[in-house]
């Protein structure tokens, strides 16, 4: 030995060192794209109940202007109390895009739960928003409402409902 | 140590580096491909995680495009006496509610995509939450990430909606 060893000057082990550097560098990576893809299968799942979801909603919109369709009499229409259907919002009072509002069960329900899903958490109401403009005020001859449905799909563990309107226009 | 490498240090003797010998370079070799094993095994984890996601949503899309097709459909006699009625939309085992969830060989109908690997099972139940309404839910079945995989898309198809 002609100089002491210093130990920055010692180079033996150095293969060892540099491997276990690269290791570390592949590992990030490797890690990295562990939760990318994780992260990705995450995605597809939520979407995935994001589109069970959409549709129960839109099932219970369908139902409720299906529902309304099949009353198909103005004399039901005016007379016979569907707690489902509602005037519109200036009459009641109550804001009914909000589902917020909606009643299904109360002494004033407004609202119905939908078929379409065993658990109920679907519902729906109609909006009888207004006589449409070219509708006759003649209370003999046919009539054209504007109809406002509004479905909803909100089960438990979800943080927001999905809410689906349809505008609705038929002749009574 | 110091002794396995005298013989080095008399050729270069300014050189200090000569632990460089074939025994440090294996060893590390060695250790290198241990690791490079796990981060590789790790990556074929990953894409085949990804391979299974990317296998779900085409899953996925495949269902919403027939359900989209099927609102999309003239709305027939689907009371299966007449030649108006939609051969694609039938009970056409007549359980109606109670045969929603049926796959294989209970459900009303069976589509095989182009590949062979996704089958869409679906069932129709007339009239069951409202006159003039269908009911029709699709269940997908694949295969993804070594298991199979079941989705479930229920919707509802109205006459005069």
């Amino acid at each position: 030995m002609k100089r002491p060893l210093s130990p920055l000057s010692n180079q033996q082990g150095s293969v060892m060192v540099i491997a276990l550097m690269i290791l570390v560098v592949v590992t990030i990576v490797g890690i990295a794209s562990m939760n990318d893809s994780r992260t990705e299968q995450q995605l597809v799942r939520n979407e995935a109940i994001y589109k069970q979801d959409f549709y129960l909603a839109e099932s219970a919109a369908i139902e409720g202007a299906q529902r309304l369709n099949n009353l198909n009499d103005r004399w039901v229409l005016q007379n016979q109390a569907q707690p489902w259907l509602n005037q519109n919002e200036d009459n009641t009072g109550v804001n009914l895009t909000d589902p917020g509002n909606w009643d299904t069960g109360g002494a004033t329900p407004n609202a119905a739960v939908a078929g379409v899903d065993v658990a109920g958490d679907g519902t729906y109401t109609v909006v009888d928003e207004r006589t449409a403009d070219d509708g006759s005020l003649n209370p003999n001859s046919p009539q054209v409402h504007e109809f406002r449905v509004l479905g909803q799909y909100f089960p438990a563990g979800r943080n927001n409902p999905i809410l689906i309107e349809i505008g609705y226009r038929k002749q009574f | 140590m110091m002794k396995a490498f005298k013989s080095c240090q008399k050729l270069i003797p300014a050189d200090n580096s000569c632990g460089f010998s074939l025994i440090e370079v294996l060893l590390g070799i060695a250790v290198f491909s241990i690791g490079i094993l796990a981060v590789s095994s790790m990556q074929v984890r990953a894409i085949n995680a990804s391979n299974a996601a990317g296998r779900s949503l085409a899953g996925e899309n495949m269902v919403v495009d027939q359900i989209e097709q099927f609102k999309n459909v003239r709305w027939l006699e689907n009371d299966g006496d007449s030649l108006n009625d939609d051969p694609n939309l039938q009970d056409t085992d007549g359980d109606g509610v109670a045969g929603l969830d049926h796959i294989d060989g209970d459900a009303d109908y069976a589509v095989v995509s182009a590949d062979g690997e996704y089958t869409i099972f679906y069932n129709v139940a007339n009239d069951d939450v409202e006159p003039n309404t269908q009911t029709i839910r699709m269940l997908i079945n694949y295969r993804a990430g070594g298991e199979n995989v079941t989705q479930v898309l229920t919707f509802l198809k109205a006459k005069d909606v």
